[in-house]
């Protein structure tokens, strides 16, 4: 999960790195009262989790009270790289000398935890890769080790840094480091991490991924986090919340007349890849992953269909830990249910079931008056050319 | 011979008094894998499928033996779980867990390299060599004993291709299956390795998917280290930019990790890429 920017600010603030003064609001009014507060000028920022806000228009200044109020009212209640804003943090700008980046991540092909540091911040670590790659300091840090005090000092030297400026950058890697490691995180991350005029580094902006898989060791956490998370209330928007509720791994809508059910990602993306290639057009993408069960094949059944745009739905199973039987009657369980709600006129289904207990599977949506493909070619074939019919 | 497990591999299973643990055991029993011991914390001194159980991997081993493990843990305590299998000395761990703790993953390869010992996952539907050992969840029906060595990113995917080869009476010497990612134990490079190496291996089938970097090192090791036919797969040509596709590791972020990449790079090496599962027996029979 990763964290609006004022929730990755608290937490950074918590652990001894210093966040521009401000607070996060949802009207122009308090937008305003919050300006008035600090008494000097103050940046408004869209609350979104999603990069590249800035230029998307999501980050303004203002000079006055009367200015951070326009401002927010522009921002808040709008959308913007796809999420809607309904927050905008409004913090004192701060004067800057220079602009640096410090990261602590994950380095999935060595296996290993890295600093990522720069004296380059402010744009993306992509582009300061691309742009002055020789300007990027990586360092591995052993996890049975952990962030020597020596080490981060290291980094500080290697990204230009003297003295008293370079203990403090120091400092602020090693708070990172702590986070990471505490919180489970994958990413944390503060660009620009800004030199202000008085000589301290400042975290003009902070990025935290949270590790799902480990929300079990930060329950609190990630139920008060959840509590600042707005829910739509309908359309694709609600639809992905109600996926995400189920625990289905991965749920799209693209625009089309077709939607998928897959379970596995590798096999999900291969009847993509040939439902397009058949010429189908698919408007929604679902995958179970390989531990499905009767009633989560109902609930992304029952989630797919709920959009009215998805008239044909392929479902395409081939087990391995997902036993068939199971799949089997979790379909005609939606089925029974769907004719007892009497949607009129129902999307065309078309089921493909291959892997464990396939034949028992098979019986069981035989009985239900359900035909089945044992081949993935057969049933993407079959439920696109009634697609393309309609 | 085969790759990673044959007859002779003793395997034991953790979490096998589960439902999905006990149930694969007794698939796997039925398909002749040796199955010498169970583990789950707790329920040691029972029996599941007639097979002894104990409390402590190290209590296995030392009663029955093992080389291979397979891990029905689930995601919270699968790293605690590999962690034991590698101090207590086994060879191969099959992680079969997905939603394992990102920085759990990273400690456990760690430990593993340092012991010289081979992980498979996690997220992972195991291995199988046809006929001889099944080391996972595959639905075994669909394989068949032969020549061509399958690696896969995703479980299924192999299920899909290795039906496709046995209908058309291509057999399999392994099909391994080495995880969803975004961390790998055993890579794509490390299994083309070993089927080059492998006497019975006379094709060899990767199916790999969108997002990191693995097939552009797998095409580059092809080009240089092998000279057994393959022919490869890549699924997520028409996925969506910056989603992520039901794998941790199957994302596009910045036009990086696209299909097309992966498909260039292969072609270049030599490997015949396909579109789909069934042009793959053909082209492997015409290259045998």
């Amino acid at each position: 999960m990763r964290l609006y920017e004022f929730q990755a600010k608290e937490m950074f603030a918590k652990h001894g790195i210093k966040i521009p003064r401000g607070r996060v609001v949802d009207t122009s009014e308090q937008a305003v009262d919050i300006a008035k507060e600090l008494g000097v000028p103050v940046a408004v920022k869209a609350q979104i989790r999603v990069g590249g806000r800035g230029l998307a228009g999501g980050i303004k200044f203002a000079r006055n009270p009367e200015e951070a109020k326009e401002l927010a009212a522009g921002i808040l209640g709008g959308t913007l790289k796809k999420e809607d804003v309904d927050r905008v943090l409004v913090e004192e700008k701060i004067p800057i000398e220079s602009e640096y980046f410090a990261g602590v991540t994950i380095d999935y092909q060595r296996k290993a935890l890295a600093v990522i540091a720069s004296s380059r911040g402010g744009v993306d670590i992509e582009s300061i890769a691309l742009e002055h790659p020789g300007e990027i300091v990586k360092e591995e840090v052993d996890p049975s080790i952990g962030l020597t005090d020596f080490g981060a000092r290291r980094i500080g030297k290697k990204v230009g840094l003297e003295g008293r400026n370079m203990l403090s950058f120091a400092n602020t890697l090693k708070s990172l480091y702590s986070i990471l490691l505490g919180y489970d995180a994958t990413l944390v991350e503060a660009n620009p991490l800004a030199l202000a005029a008085d000589g301290s580094f400042v975290a003009v902006d902070a990025k935290i991924v949270l590790d799902d898989n480990a929300s079990f060791r930060h329950r609190e956490l990630f139920s008060e986090l959840e509590t600042h998370r707005k829910t739509p209330s309908e359309g694709a928007g609600l639809r992905k919340a109600l996926a995400e509720k189920a625990e289905i791994p991965t749920y799209i809508e693209r625009g089309g007349n077709m939607g998928i059910i897959a379970d596995g990602a590798g096999t999900g993306m291969l009847t993509l890849d040939l439902t397009r290639d058949h010429g189908g057009d698919v408007e929604t993408y679902c995958e179970l992953g390989g531990r499905a069960n009767p009633e989560l094949i109902e609930e992304a059944m029952k989630i797919v269909l709920s959009n009215e745009k998805v008239c044909f739905l392929l479902i395409n199973l081939i087990g391995g830990l997902n036993r068939m039987d199971e799949m089997a009657k979790g379909i005609t369980s939606y089925l029974s249910k769907e004719k007892g709600l009497k949607h009129e006129p129902g999307a065309q289904i078309v089921v493909r079931m291959s892997g464990t207990l396939e034949e028992e599977g098979r019986m069981i949506l035989r009985e239900a008056g359900v035909d089945s493909f044992d081949n993935i070619y057969e049933a993407i074939e079959k439920a696109v050319g009634l697609a393309r019919r309609s | 011979m085969c790759i990673l497990v044959d007859r002779n591999t003793r395997v034991i299973v953790q979490g096998i008094t589960g439902t999905v643990g006990s149930f694969q055991t007794k698939v796997m029993l039925d398909y002749g894998t040796k199955v010498v011991a169970g583990v789950t914390p707790g329920k040691g001194g029972q029996e599941v499928h007639g097979v002894p159980v104990y409390d402590l991997v190290e209590d296995a081993m030392e009663e029955n033996g093992g080389e291979a493990v397979i891990c029905f843990v689930p995601g919270p305590f699968a790293a605690d779980a590999a962690l034991e299998d590698i101090e207590a000395g086994l060879g191969l761990v099959v992680i079969t867990a997905e939603g394992v703790p990102l920085q759990d993953v990273m400690r456990v390869m760690n430990l593993a390299a340092d012991r010289g010992v081979s992980i498979i996952g996690p997220d992972t539907a195991g291995v199988i060599s046809p006929g001889r050992c099944k080391l996972g969840v595959h639905p075994h029906r669909l394989f068949m004993e032969g020549g061509v060595g399958v690696i896969s990113k995703s479980g299924a995917l192999s299920y899909e291709v290795s039906k496709a080869l046995t209908e058309s009476g291509l057999g399999q010497s392994t099909v391994v299956g080495i995880g969803g990612g975004p961390m790998w134990g055993l890579t794509q490079v490390d299994a083309l390795e070993m089927f080059e190496e492998d006497e019975e291996t006379e094709g060899i089938v990767l199916l790999g998917e969108i997002g990191g970097t693995m097939e552009e090192e797998a095409a580059e090791y092809i080009r240089e280290h092998v000279s057994k036919p393959v022919v490869a797969l890549i699924v997520g040509r028409h996925a969506p930019e910056g989603e992520r596709m039901g794998h941790a590791g199957a994302i596009i972020q910045h036009g990086r990790g696209l299909a097309d990449g992966k498909i260039k790079a292969l072609r270049s090496a030599g490997v015949h890429v396909v579109k789909g599962p069934r042009e793959i027996p053909n082209v492997i029979k015409s290259l045998l």
